[in-house]
């Protein structure tokens, strides 16, 4: 993919900034001019969900972007606000309503349907001056987009555990749930140590108990009565059934009789049957409810006298109602271990499925094991082989975690390349920021020029890069500075 | 209060001891207290008179005597009566020293087996009406009745809600006592009514007992031969509203019926050939009543569906001929 223009409007301002098929420099001698502004515009203008930097509200601007696909030719995007989207494809208008159908235009950008890799494609080919140069495998790329290898690696070799995912939801959302009534427990126990300061109302218990049982006493019944409704009306249109279908049968004997309503077997009596049934249990329906009508108007008049004397402040209210729930910590505690055991097995197996015998983890893990050598991060025998799924960050500090996130996205990039034969462009903000010096810019620049000569390269910075022709975009002051001519 | 509910028990006892003949039952009708309309056509008309401390006070027993024989005197005008009952729980309704022992307990005296003095009170109770009722009809029943201990209270009505059970032959623990509840109820809640013309029917009031007679809550003891008690229990708790679908719903019932008319069971009394057949043909079944079990629960599970519906249908039959509904 190759992003050729980009137009920006701002109020009575404009600026159209063509690019380069190979390397861009956004160039500034000064900081704060709009380099990063202008590379999250182009974000910005290809859809994602960008956050806006401190001069400007891109609500405010209209961003419309040239770009040349593998799969469509030239594509045209428009999008003047933060809820949809224009594409333009051979001079029809399509307008995609974000972020709901960002899979969907983002299909038409990149030639791929996998919300797996669509997720992660960002986090590939876009390093954020701030986040982005600490990210290696998972973690924010920008704003709330997040970046997740095993995820991208899934979508990539053709992997499915969306089952298993929502499983893991599930299990994660239960386990919060567990862990805020942990807490509740040990409040409730706290409050139970405090003795003798807050007693239990046993009367009030009491009546809560048999209120809970009553209650699911008359829930029991309705579902009764529903039952038998329903089967009574079945036998009764059967009955009118047998009645219309005026059956003659013959005895052994040799009569004919006319079979109707009356004389089939048992019928009647399983409708008189269940009349009385229903009968007997509304009866009960009806005394139990009248029950509970009576208990709930009992506790609603203490609840009035206790507002009523002020005798309870909320406080003590809270700790009586909290006191009134059974809470065991050492069985939640033992629901909290369960489900941590099923949630690593879970974790487990999506993990296994991800990474066993995956061709897609060896070819990533090679390509980061030769650029980490070459970038002097380490060699074969120091980068295992599944450096690739490390979460041990603090190892790596200044340039040596900068040239290594550097390497991970240079893998990626090229996994994307040979799988799915879409040339991804490469935007780098800043790369010689954490104090890298000069050696190690050339190294990673170096590269650049020898396996991504085919992609597209847009590096914004205060300093200048050694390329050939480069494509140099000087930002003065300010990005949109051009006053629109007015007809 | 305690009038009312004597006189819902007195129509209880009235009711038992008339089943057979019953077509149906009013409280506070239009003739009298009690009207029991038979089947023939004739009524059996009742006044109750009670007395809460009944076998201390007999001040009033004789107006109440007066005031029945008048009543009863005046219905027997309207309609065809059978009989012409004075119920009292009173155990000296005369209040005569000379009849006292004649009454003892659940008594019941015709007009012509009382001695010649108590006669002679009743007659006396007629003077002055110009068309008096047929002495022959008329009859003094006690019912004992006295005490707020339900338990004192209703012994006798108890009883005979127990005896009437007992000729049902149904041998279930606790149906007397369900029974005597539900009629309790059911006829309280008519009377109560304004409209003292809604008028239960024999079948209302039979039907109850079926309807606790087929609960398949209860285990037969039939079935206990051959079921552990807490694997049943595990089945009903679990199943309990398919089993009772599967027994009310006409389209399947309708064909475990006609299955067990063709399974010859040979010689054998009509609760084994039950048995029989449900230990036997449950695999038949199994497509239709496929649930998520181990196969252990799901065999017994049909099969106390199928023996359920042919036990219920042998006891509603058998029901239904013993009160000759």
């Amino acid at each position: 993919m190759i992003i050729r223009t980009v137009y920006l409007k701002e109020g009575l301002f404009e600026r159209r900034i063509d690019f380069s098929p190979h390397v861009s420099l956004v160039h500034s001698c000064k900081n704060s001019c709009g380099k990063t502004t202008l590379l999250r515009f182009i974000l910005h203008g290809l859809g994602y969900n960008i956050p806006n930097t401190r001069k400007i509200n891109f609500n405010n601007c209209e961003v419309r972007i040239s770009i040349e696909c593998e799969r469509y030719g030239c594509i045209e995007l428009c999008r003047s606000n933060s809820i949809s989207i224009i594409l333009v494809k051979n001079g029809v208008n399509h307008t995609y309503v974000l972020p709901e159908q960002q899979h969907e235009l983002q299909e038409q950008l990149f030639g791929v349907n996998n919300a797996d890799i669509l997720n992660n494609l960002l986090g590939a080919f876009y390093v954020d001056q701030e986040k982005g140069w600490t990210l290696l495998n998972r973690g924010i790329v920008i704003g709330s987009i997040r970046f997740n290898i095993e995820e991208l690696i899934r979508g990539l070799s053709g992997r499915d555990c969306s089952e298993l995912i929502k499983k893991e939801n599930r299990l994660l959302n239960e386990r919060q749930k567990y862990n805020q009534m942990f807490s509740v427990a040990l409040y409730r126990e706290s409050i139970e140590e405090d003795a003798g300061s807050v007693a239990i109302d046993s009367y009030e218990e009491e009546t809560d108990i048999e209120l809970s049982k009553l209650i699911i006493r008359q829930r029991q019944l309705k579902a009764e009565l529903k039952r038998i409704d329903q089967t009574l009306s079945e036998n009764k249109r059967f009955k009118q059934f047998v009645a219309d279908m005026k059956l003659l049968v013959q005895a052994p004997d040799g009569t004919t009789f006319a079979v109707t309503q009356d004389n089939i077997v048992g019928l009647n009596d399983s409708i008189d049957l269940l009349i009385t049934k229903r009968k007997i249990i509304s009866g009960e329906y009806a005394l139990v409810s009248s029950k509970i009508g009576a208990l709930e108007k009992e506790k609603e008049s203490e609840y009035e006298q206790q507002a009523f004397f002020q005798t309870a402040s909320q406080i003590e209210i809270f700790d009586r109602k909290i006191l009134r729930i059974p809470l065991n910590p050492q069985a939640i505690k033992a629901q909290q271990s369960r489900l941590e055991k099923e949630l690593k097995a879970v974790r487990d197996e999506i993990s296994s499925i991800t990474k066993n015998n995956n061709c897609v983890v060896a070819s990533i893990s090679d390509k980061i094991i030769q650029y980490g050598t070459e970038l002097g991060i380490g060699n074969k025998e120091t980068i295992p082989q599944n450096y690739l799924f490390t979460s041990n960050l603090k190892e790596l500090s200044g340039a040596l975690l900068h040239k290594t996130a550097f390497a991970f996205r240079l893998a990626y990039i090229a996994e994307i390349e040979k799988k799915l034969n879409v040339k991804l462009p490469i935007i780098l903000d800043s790369p010689s920021g954490k104090e890298v010096d000069h050696d190690n810019i050339s190294l990673m620049m170096e590269i650049l020029k020898r396996d991504f000569a085919d992609h597209q390269i847009i590096i914004a910075s205060i300093f200048e890069y050694n390329f050939d022709d480069p494509k140099k975009i000087e930002i003065e002051d300010r990005l949109i500075n051009e006053m629109m001519e007015i007809q | 209060m305690f009038g009312f509910d004597f006189q819902v028990n007195a129509a209880i006892v009235l009711m038992l001891e008339n089943i057979e003949d019953l077509e149906s039952l009013r409280l506070e009708g239009n003739y009298e207290d009690i009207e029991l309309k038979l089947e023939n056509n004739q009524y059996i008309l009742a006044q109750a008179k009670s007395v809460e401390k009944s076998s201390t006070d007999f001040r009033n027993v004789r107006a109440n005597l007066k005031k029945s024989v008048k009543t009863l005197s005046e219905a027997s005008q309207k309609v065809d009566a059978q009989k012409l009952i004075l119920i009292t729980n009173s155990p000296n309704p005369l209040n005569e020293e000379a009849s006292r022992s004649v009454f003892y307990g659940p008594a019941h005296r015709l007009f012509s087996s009382l001695p010649d003095s108590s006669q002679g009170i009743i007659k006396d109770c007629l003077d002055g009406i110009k068309q008096p009722l047929d002495l022959n009809k008329f009859q003094i029943q006690i019912l004992p009745f006295e005490t707020d201990d339900d338990v004192e209270k209703y012994k006798v009505v108890k009883q005979n809600v127990d005896d009437f059970v007992g000729k049902l032959n149904l041998n279930i623990p606790g149906l007397g006592k369900r029974l005597m509840n539900i009629w309790q109820n059911e006829i309280f809640h008519n009377g109560t009514k304004k409209n003292a013309a809604i008028t239960r029917h024999k079948r209302d009031i039979i039907w109850p007992i079926i309807v606790i007679a087929t609960d398949v809550e209860r285990c037969d003891d039939l079935l206990l031969d051959y079921f552990d008690q807490s694997q049943y229990d595990e089945i009903i708790h679990r199943y309990k509203s398919l089993i009772d679908s599967c027994c009310e719903r006409c389209e399947f019932f309708i064909k475990v019926l006609h299955d067990y008319n063709e399974y010859k069971g040979m010689g054998k009394s009509l609760a084994q050939k039950c048995l029989d057949f449900a230990l036997n043909k449950w695999e038949d079944y199994l497509p239709e009543l496929k649930v998520d079990v181990d196969p252990e629960t799901q065999k017994g599970l049909i099969q106390i569906i199928l023996y359920s519906i042919v036990r219920n249908r042998i006891q509603v039959q058998h029901i239904k001929e013993g009160v000759n509904l």
